[in-house]
This record gives C-alpha cells, structure tokens and sequence, in this order.
C-alpha cells in the first residue's frame, strides 16, 4: 500500500514543525511548503497529487484562497481533500474557503487531535 | 625632510578649534563604528543562541504538545530561560486543549513558572509583558495578586493584557474582580477584548450586568456601548429600563443592546422619537428583528427627512430575509422618488460588496 502523503502548506516555521511532527507520528509521509510560491510549485510540477493539503490562508505572495483554486483547477488534484488552517476564524473566511472549493477549516490555536481526526476522516472518505 | 613627529598645532586659535573638531569627530565616529560593531556581534551571538536553542527544544517541545510523555530533560541555563519562554509562547498561540496543557507541564518543570513571576514583578517593561502572557498561559494562581495590581496600570498594552491573563486563570474569579474597572477603561481596545472575552461570555455576563446597574449615569452610556461592542446580552428588564431611560444617550446605547424579540415593542415606539438618532439607532435594531408588519413602518421611515435615517431603513428593508425580489421592486415603484433613490442605492452597495 502506497504511504499517505500531506502537503504541508504553512508559513510559521515553528507552526509548519509541529504539524510535520504530529503528521509524520501518525505514519503520514509530509511536505513542507513555506510560502504561496513554494505551494504553486509544487502544485504545477506534478500530476501525482498528494492524499491531502493542509493549507494555511494567510500566506506570503500567494493567499490560500488563491491555491484553493490553482489546485481546483486542475484535473490531477481536483479530487484531493482540503483542509484550511486559518487564524482568521471569521464566518465570511470560511465561506469563502468552502465556496473556493476547500472540503474543511480548523482554526488557529489548534488542538492536535482534533486536526488529526479530520484529516483521518477526509483520508477515509477518499479511500 | 619633515616627518609626523614634527607636527605642530596651528598658532591660529580658529585653526586649532577646526583641529580639535575634527580630531573629537573622527573619535566619536570610530566610537559609533565600534558600537555598531559590538551590537551586530552581540545580536548574531543571540541569534546563534537561539537557533542552537531552538534545535535541542523544538522536538521536546512538539514532543509535548503531541502528548508524549517526555523522561529526563536537558537542563536549560538561566541566561537562555527568556529566550526559551519565546519560543515556548510561540507555540503556546498555535495550540490549545491537552497540547497546551504539554506545553504548561514542561515549562513549570523547568521551573519557568518561577521565573517569570520574578520578572512580572521586577523586570523591565518588556519582560512584564512577556511574563504575563507566558503566566496567563500557565493559569499561574500563584501569580494573581501581582496580575490584578498589574490590570491597573496606566499603561495599556501591559494591563490589558494582565486582564486576558486572570480571564485565562479564573473567568469568574475576573469577572468579579474587574467587571467595573472594565467598565471605566476606555483606553482598552475593543477587538483586544471582544477577544479575552470570547470565551468567558457566561462567567462575565451576569457580573457586567450587576455592575452596569451601580453605574453612575454619567459613566452609563460609554459602559452600555462597550458592553453592546462586546455583544454582551443584558437580562430582558434591566434592558427595557434603559430603553425607557428619560436620557437619550442610554437610549441610544440601550438600543445597540436590542437583540430580543421580547423589546421589539419599545423598539418600535422609538421609531416615533423626536430625536433623529434615536430614529437611526430603532431602524437599525429593527432590520434585525423585525417581521413582516414592520416593513410598512421601514417603508414610511424611507421619507424621514434626515438622510441617515432614509439610509438605514433602506438597509434594514434589505436585510429582512423574508422580503422577496419581487416584493422589494414593488415597494420601490410605489415609494416617492427619493425613497426609490435610497433604496436603488443600497441595492447597488450591497451588489457590489
């Protein structure tokens, strides 16, 4: 069975570690992009999407809203679950992220094991 | 030949000022260049501290919020224990629940806890408010005598911030206690406490609302709007005393408060006062909780002769969600022409938002 793969796509450094961390304790291979640029790269370099992205909304260069729709747009990652992790816990932020096309949100400060299990949920349904 | 040991002073007295000028310049400037020298060494030795810092406690740290039960730990200097407590509060903004808790028990094993109380009361500025947030973190009870003094400091960022650190410690135990300072604080800012307050709304609801009602009248009407900006529900009699208030600035503050069916009534007999705010403020109430027998009262209040009061009905009208497209281009053909105006206008704004 091939591993499950996150794309990590958050800017805080130290917020991008302990999601690397607690992702990769739970046997999930990650990748860690910093920034908007980083995320449309690698986004655009390849037709093998990842299980899931975890995507922060405030992000340098390129907002989260924006790779919503890069990945919606194409075919490849379509299908991929999204889970937005945004400190802006307003109501019209999140629907924005839902109408964009993201399958969920949780908001900043997390709790970890409330991300994993929707994670592990969005993982099921795909399955 | 002449050589540098030969060199004399100018006889000339102006000579010898610009000599001197220039020698005292030329100092002060290698001293400039020195300092900036030492700051930047000193700033890359703290920056390698951190980073070295960082390397060995991230991973016990992430360790901790993931919930591992972590064995022996490193020993953290003193001199490393402010930069720790950065690292450490940075984390502590991007988690919450049990992962916090992870946070909260390495710390105090590392005798944080201590620490910071030392310097909440004798550091510099910066290390109070460090302190602070890293005790509000710990909901250190320890610490509460020093947090409440530290609330009524003049200085805003500092106290403000103690008042989230007692909310965090004890909601009602700070309600209690700060309720009618918050009430006289105007220098807080609103968003910083729409936010402590966030999730202490039923601790504080019931102690604003006891301590609104010992307020002197001069002071009710700022209290009454910052208890409305916090969204703070008042109990239904307390709230229809105000709204009944001879004093037209509790009206006006009441009625930011109208958020219940059960004063729908007084909302609407204030849709008659003479005063045109009092109007403004019954409107915008009314667009919330309004039914259809209200539209006809919006409808006339299109024709108020202040622009405001036409501006906001046609907001309310809008707003109702029970209004239909049909219903509302009706209402604009049958309307005079500046109510049509009004109302084509908000259409447009709400179009283009």
């Amino acid at each position: 069975m091939p591993e499950t793969s996150i794309l990590v796509i958050e800017d805080d450094e130290h917020i991008g570690q302990i999601l690397t961390f607690i992702l990769q304790r739970q046997g999930y291979q990650t990748t860690l992009a910093a920034d908007g640029l980083a995320a449309r790269k690698a986004i655009v370099s390849t037709d093998t999407p990842p299980s899931l992205v975890l995507l922060d909304v405030m992000l340098p260069y390129i907002d989260g809203f924006e790779l919503v729709h890069i990945i919606r747009e194409r075919e490849a990652w379509k299908d991929v679950p999204i889970v937005m992790l945004t400190a802006k816990h307003t109501e019209k932020d999140i629907v924005r992220a839902l109408d964009e096309g993201a399958n969920d949100y949780v908001v900043k400060p997390f709790q970890p094991n409330e991300l994993l299990a929707r994670v592990r949920r969005h993982l099921k349904e795909q399955a | 030949m002449e050589s540098i040991l030969d060199f004399r002073l100018p006889a000339n007295i102006y000579l010898q000022a610009a000599f001197w000028a220039g020698i005292s310049a030329l100092g002060l400037t290698l001293l400039v260049g020195l300092q900036i020298i030492a700051l930047r060494m000193s700033m890359r030795r703290t920056q390698r501290r951190e980073q070295a810092l960082t390397l060995k406690w991230r991973p016990l740290l992430n360790a901790a919020i993931a919930g591992e039960e972590l064995g022996n730990l490193p020993e953290l200097p003193w001199r490393d224990r402010v930069l720790f407590i950065k690292l450490w509060l940075h984390l502590q903004q991007a988690v919450r629940g049990e992962a916090s808790e992870g946070l909260n028990a390495i710390a105090r094993r590392l005798g944080c806890d201590e620490h910071m109380r030392k310097l909440l009361v004798s550091g510099n500025r910066a290390e109070r408010l460090l302190a602070t947030l890293a005790l509000g973190h710990m909901r250190d009870r320890e610490s509460w005598p020093a947090l409440a003094r530290a609330v009524h400091a003049a200085d805003s960022a500092s106290s403000v911030h103690a008042l989230w650190a007692l909310v965090q410690t004890d909601a009602a135990r700070a309600a209690y206690e700060m309720a009618p300072l918050l009430l006289r604080r105007d220098d807080w800012p609103l968003s910083q406490l729409g936010n402590i307050l966030q999730n202490a709304r039923s601790e504080w609801q019931p102690v604003l609302a006891e301590a609104l009602s010992r307020t002197s009248p001069e002071e009710l009407p700022p209290a009454l709007r910052l208890v409305a900006a916090l969204r703070i529900d008042l109990p239904q009699a307390q709230l229809q005393a105000y709204l009944d208030s001879p004093h037209v600035d509790v009206v006006l503050a009441a009625l930011r408060l109208a958020r219940s069916p059960h004063v729908i009534g007084q909302v609407r007999r204030h849709l008659e006062s003479t005063d045109w705010r009092i109007r403004l403020q019954a409107v915008r109430a009314l667009g919330e909780l309004g039914d259809r027998s209200d539209v006809a009262r919006l409808r006339t209040l299109l024709s108020d002769p202040e622009w405001w009061v036409r501006y906001r009905a046609a907001q309310a009208l809008l707003a109702l969600p029970f209004l239909t497209e049909a219903e509302l281009a009706q209402l604009r053909d049958s309307s005079d022409r500046y109510a049509a105006d009004m109302l084509t206008q908000v259409l447009a704004e709400k179009e283009a938002a």
